[in-house]
């Protein structure tokens, strides 16, 4: 097969001689002419002041607030909610007393018609039947048991 | 100084601004003095523009817009960022500029690589990686870019039948001898003696220049 001239061949394969290294000027003279080629030695256009200028906030900035706002109010409703529905469920219990007397009556009323019929004051004296309205054991049924009833009487929810 | 006169910013000529010095200037931008700001670009865009070019050399060949876009975006992330955090001012305006051209160059190559155009060549996952992991040095890319300006000085001293011979670069500095010797229809001979006076001529004047720094060490392409 006949080869062809070396004219043709170089434009078919580059002749590239790879034992000719590059003179430092030759690679900078490269590194010139691709910066030239890229541009790098143009002029940078002075940017617009609307693209580097942020935005007004005072659209981010209610946003953001409404945005926390919501969150609180959400919890809060939420506590709200719970709250009510925890104090109508106790509500609906019967009252009942915080502390029971030594003598555990059935109600308070018919602890204060005893106080009233056995109170002898605080010089008297107490008899069988009333034995059990002298909470302070002193021997007399006077103001004293009384107020230590009240103290006792506590309303449970 | 820019005056301030009746309480509206008056903005400051040329002449005044290129005495200023950079926060003073990056002040004045702030306020809105295209001037200031000009200023201080013509202080450093190239730094800016030759830090983008060293960091993705191949994007910015495939496409010279390209570098003018990162440029812009470099120095509009700038004043941006001096906008939000005004007490905030680095020590060194070159370093962080060069820091900022190296991010928003490594996000338009992201950005490329998620669009349908694909990543580009030569670019991928790794090489991503590789130049996040590498700062470059602001001193020495100035260096660098001092040593090409003198080049091009140099360049432009040449006679004419030099120049016309520095259009075949490509082709030479890839040793394609022949081709370029097709390109400028002369023997191989003749263009690789003239090529060798051209160097020599080049060599001569940037040591006169330059007291001796002949040309940059060669560096590894991206």
């Amino acid at each position: 097969m006949a080869r062809a001239p070396d004219k043709t061949r170089a434009y078919v394969m580059p002749v590239t001689d790879h034992h000719d290294p590059l003179d430092p000027i030759e690679t900078a003279l490269a590194e010139f002419g691709e910066a030239e080629r890229a541009g790098v030695f143009g002029r940078t256009p002075l940017p617009g002041r609307e693209a580097w200028e942020d935005k007004p906030t005072t659209i981010k900035f209610p946003l953001r607030t409404l945005r926390r706002l919501a969150i609180a109010a959400t919890i809060a409703l939420a506590v709200g909610v719970w709250s009510w529905t925890y104090s109508t469920r106790q509500s609906s219990l019967p009252m009942q007393p915080h502390k029971a007397t030594s003598l555990q009556f059935a109600d308070s009323g018919t602890i204060q018609a005893s106080i009233a019929r056995c109170i002898s004051g605080p010089t008297g004296s107490v008899d069988a039947a009333c034995g059990g309205v002298d909470f302070d054991g002193d021997g007399d049924v006077d103001l004293a048991d009384f107020s230590s009833f009240q103290a006792s009487f506590a309303v449970q929810r | 100084m820019p005056k301030n006169r009746g309480g509206r910013f008056q903005s400051a000529d040329s002449h005044s601004a290129s005495r200023l010095d950079d926060h003073s200037l990056i002040d004045a931008s702030l306020k809105g003095d295209d001037a200031a700001l000009r200023t201080l670009m013509d202080r450093y865009d190239r730094l800016v523009r030759y830090a983008i070019f060293r960091t993705a050399k191949r994007h910015c060949l495939r496409d010279p817009q390209w570098l003018d876009t990162v440029a812009s975006d470099t120095w509009t992330g700038l004043l941006r960022s001096f906008r939000r955090e005004p007490d905030k001012r680095p020590t060194s305006l070159s370093t962080y500029l060069t820091a900022i051209a190296r991010f928003q160059t490594l996000s338009a190559i992201r950005r490329e690589g998620t669009e349908d155009l694909g990543p580009a060549p030569g670019f991928g996952p790794e090489q991503i990686a590789e130049l996040s992991s590498a700062q470059p040095d602001p001193g020495t890319l100035l260096s660098d870019m001092d040593s090409l300006d003198l080049l091009r000085k140099c360049a432009a001293l040449l006679p004419d039948s030099d120049k016309v011979i520095l259009s075949q670069l490509n082709a030479i500095t890839q040793r394609r001898w022949v081709e370029a010797g097709q390109a400028l229809e002369m023997s191989e001979s003749t263009l690789r003696s003239r090529w060798k006076r051209i160097i020599d001529r080049l060599r001569q004047c940037m040591e006169s220049k330059s007291g001796g720094n002949i040309a940059p060490e060669p560096r590894r392409s991206d």
